[in-house]
């Protein structure tokens, strides 16, 4: 653990080791500074992530504003803020986030079906195809619904609490202008100003079979999304490589390549089979985020399926 | 007797000291170890008539166990599915559980079951509702995390999301929206709730782990 004060504010930290010479902007006074590096030889702290690989740091966190900085405890805390839109709270993290969006009268939130757990009666409820034949195919194909839920406070200010089927983390993020890449069933809602539409995968998404399904969150605004699992966030700096079972989101400054794995590659075909169908890895590279689920849902299908009771004609 | 709640939210379980004269009433499978010191006794969950009701019609056991102990020890109570578990103090007030929801109590807590109506079998919430009152302890948890809030006049919950609320609350079964709406919203019906009062939530619900779990198994 590093400790250290705020430059401006005073505001005392404890942050993971692996954010040494990171620079981080303050939740108290919002002013920058750049965390210093460790005094005592590195102490090993039990709710830090495993060593980062080469060229990619990892960090314990969802939100890349509130979250630059960790607490003790990692990623048990709530996470809450403001998006300029509205004030949101993630809690119940990591196992069972919920998201709680309070909205000003007049706004509109747009959310996957069956996402939401409970509401004020100010807020009204209306399911549709939003933006059009083509995006609600696009969206379609990147494996989510076809109806996009809106969510008014048409009846003066309002809340809306989310919460997605999987037991799992959520993580909030702020689009200006760009492009973020969020894997199928990972969308959860975003806010005006957001376009959402289907990225047709070409021979990359056929190769990869389910594992890599996309859809593409571009314009300005807010968008959240869920994990099977808790969620790390890498910056990738070079060249990263995520199993495409595990990727959540990522930006679309990232290249990516969907491959076999290295590991793999010599035996071709064949012992990617015997592989039982994994080892199918996303090959990043260039600078960006990429946000990782710490559970795969096929591994607990598979898991689960032998228990499931089958009808036997 | 001390108690606490630990290895919150995902995997929370009650911790119970007991001293000689303390009682804990729980759930048939609700223990999941103990010092060999405690004395169990299993009776009906509320008297007999009462407890078949509950178990046809509630989905909670037919069965209660009361532990005991002559001088003291240490009981571990759990839930079967993972998730949260909360403490409630009693004071003469009366809280109403969805059904599987009742996890443990202290003996002076009365337990009865509660017509919840017809209304309540269309939303498949449960035809009767567990009644906790009197004064003392009461223990009950959830399938993800709870949480709570304060009602002053309306509120909306998704079906599958409530898990305890207070008497003064009316519950009423509603649309998510229009008829278009609530069939293509995933909401279907929800619980409308009238205060003021508290109501109690959680995070998750099996018809939404159900549904993932089916969106992926093709």
């Amino acid at each position: 653990m590093i400790e250290f004060t705020c430059p401006s504010c005073q505001k005392h930290y404890r942050v993971n080791d692996e954010l040494a010479g990171k620079t981080a902007k303050c939740k108290q006074c919002g002013g920058t500074f750049q965390v210093p590096m460790p005094v005592v030889p590195a102490e090993v702290d039990e709710y830090a992530v495993s060593s980062a690989p080469v060229a990619a740091s990892v960090q314990a966190s969802a939100a890349p504003i509130a979250a630059a900085v960790v607490d003790g405890r990692g990623t048990s805390a709530i996470l809450s803020g403001n998006t300029g839109n509205f004030e949101y709270e993630i809690s119940q993290r990591p196992d069972f986030a919920l998201v709680t969006v309070k909205m000003q009268q007049g706004q509109k939130v747009f959310a996957e079906p069956s996402a939401m757990a409970s509401m004020t009666p100010s807020v009204t409820l209306k399911a549709g195809f939003k933006g059009g034949l083509g995006r609600t195919i696009g969206r379609a194909l990147g494996g989510e619904s076809l109806i996009i839920n809106t969510f008014t406070a048409d009846q003066g200010p309002g809340e809306v609490t989310f919460a997605a089927g999987a037991p799992g983390d959520a993580a909030y993020y702020r689009l200006q202008g760009n492009t973020l890449y969020v894997q199928r069933g990972a969308f959860m809602l975003h806010s005006e100003g957001v376009d959402l539409t289907g990225k047709w995968q070409g021979a990359k998404g056929f190769f990869s079979g389910e594992g890599l399904v996309l859809l593409k969150a571009s314009g300005t605004g807010d968008i959240f999304f869920n994990s099977y699992g808790a969620i790390l966030q890498v910056d990738v700096t070079d060249q990263y490589i995520v199993d495409t079972g595990y990727i959540v989101a990522f930006e679309d400054t990232l290249q990516y390549r969907v491959t076999i794995l290295p590991g793999l590659r010599a035996g071709g075909k064949l012992k990617s089979f015997f592989f039982g169908g994994e080892g199918l890895v996303c090959q990043f590279s260039g600078q960006g985020k990429v946000w990782v689920q710490t559970r795969h849902v096929h591994s607990f299908l598979s898991w689960v399926h032998p228990f499931r009771p089958a009808s036997k004609n | 007797m001390e108690t606490e709640i630990r290895n919150k939210p995902s995997f929370a379980n009650i911790r119970i000291k007991l001293g000689p004269g303390d009682r804990v009433i729980a759930e048939a499978d609700a223990m999941a170890s103990m010092s060999s010191t405690i004395d169990i006794k299993t009776m009906w969950s509320g008297g007999f008539l009462r407890a078949v009701l509950k178990r046809v019609f509630g989905s909670e056991s037919l069965f209660v166990n009361e532990f005991s102990t002559e001088s003291e020890g240490e009981l571990i109570l759990t839930q079967p599915f993972p998730g949260d578990i909360e403490c409630l103090e009693l004071k003469g007030n009366t809280l109403y559980l969805q059904p599987g929801a009742f996890l443990a109590c202290e003996p002076t807590v009365r337990l009865g079951v509660g017509w919840a109506g017809l209304r309540m079998l269309i939303a498949r919430e449960g035809l009767f509702r567990l009644k906790v009152s009197g004064t003392g302890r009461v223990w009950f948890g959830a399938y993800g995390g709870i949480f709570q809030r304060e009602i002053s006049d309306e509120y909306v919950v998704d079906s599958g999301h409530l898990v305890a609320y207070e008497p003064s609350i009316n519950v009423r079964i509603g649309m998510a929206g229009g008829i278009f709406s609530s069939f293509f919203s995933g909401e279907g019906l929800v619980t409308k709730v009238t205060g003021p009062g508290r109501i109690y939530m959680q995070s998750r619900s099996f018809g939404g782990l159900a549904a993932w779990t089916n969106s992926h198994l093709w």
